[in-house]
């Protein structure tokens, strides 16, 4: 399972909060990870099944401590659900935890592929 | 706009991943600066610019269009910047003091004229009570509106035929 490969562990993608988790994917997020990314709403997931989500307009978050790695791993998943794509900062009055993401350009579809950076962490 | 402008926006969505880590590492200096000229203006504003300014994210709403009016029987005139943000249409109603602007586009591959959204916006308060708003959208354009008071209205997105989006219907009082 690519999920329990560490360096991958580092960029992993969780589902935000407000949405159905996999019964699978709930699995794997009950696993003894770093505590940084327990985060007790989150799910882990593949690449593939991130597409899988994108394409349902359904946000995810590549987490991770490397920026550019998050940022190509989430410029990929975008990239293959969607097509066409633009990259946005942070809005600032969205607050401190607001993330850096890519999304569909034009819209619709809807939604979100956010990333973290040095500075900026998923909650 | 000062801050958030369109040239940085263009080197965030570079595909070379100096120019787009430096113009993460711009992004952030840029917000931080940003939140500093808010604490620094805050007290001089309305509570609904202030609000505005700190706590409004229209970030991604649909752009609907903009339309300027005279207050009848007064000199003034007021602008209406209407967008489409989930389930609602915001009104953003200016009093205005002077007439607003709109920059040439900025051309780049990152900015489109297909359905145009709100990127990035800025307030600002110049001297004698006069407020300034700056909203850059997806076309490459800036939208710069200088006012003396600020409203924003949000309308159920049902009251509206929203399917003629160059039109701002009337809203019952």
């Amino acid at each position: 399972m690519p999920l329990l490969v560490p360096n991958f562990v580092r960029r992993m993608i969780h589902l935000l909060a407000d949405h159905d988790v996999d019964p699978e994917l709930q699995t794997l997020a009950n696993l003894n990870y770093p505590q940084d990314y327990q985060t007790a709403l989150s799910a882990l997931m593949t690449e593939a099944q991130a597409v899988a989500a994108r394409r349902v307009g359904r946000d995810v978050v590549v987490c991770g401590n490397d920026l550019c790695a998050n940022r190509e791993l989430a410029k990929n998943i975008e990239h293959a659900a969607n097509g066409s794509y633009k990259r946005c900062p942070p809005h600032a009055g969205a607050g401190p935890n607001a993330l850096p993401h890519y999304q569909p350009n034009p819209r619709p579809p809807a939604g979100h592929t956010f990333y973290e950076t040095t500075n900026r962490k998923a909650e | 706009m000062k801050y958030f402008t369109p040239e940085l926006y263009v080197a965030f969505n570079s595909d070379d991943p100096s120019v787009a880590d430096q113009a993460d590492a711009d992004w952030e200096r840029a917000t931080a600066d940003y939140h500093q000229h808010l604490h620094k203006i805050g007290s001089r504003l309305p509570d609904k610019t202030r609000e505005l300014a700190e706590s409004t994210c229209l970030h991604d709403a649909v752009y609907l269009g903009y339309l300027k009016t005279p207050v009848p029987k007064t000199s003034a005139e007021l602008a209406v910047v209407a967008v489409e943000q989930a389930d609602d249409v915001l009104l953003l109603i200016y009093v205005l003091a002077e007439e607003p602007s709109f920059s040439a586009p900025h051309r780049a591959d990152v900015f489109s004229d297909i359905a145009v959204h709100w990127l990035y916006d800025e307030v600002d308060a110049t001297d004698r009570g006069v407020y300034s708003h700056d909203i850059l959208l997806s076309n490459g354009r800036t939208l710069s509106v200088n006012f003396v008071a600020f409203d924003m209205l949000t309308v159920s997105k049902e009251k509206f035929d929203i399917s003629h989006p160059d039109r701002i219907p009337a809203v019952a009082p």
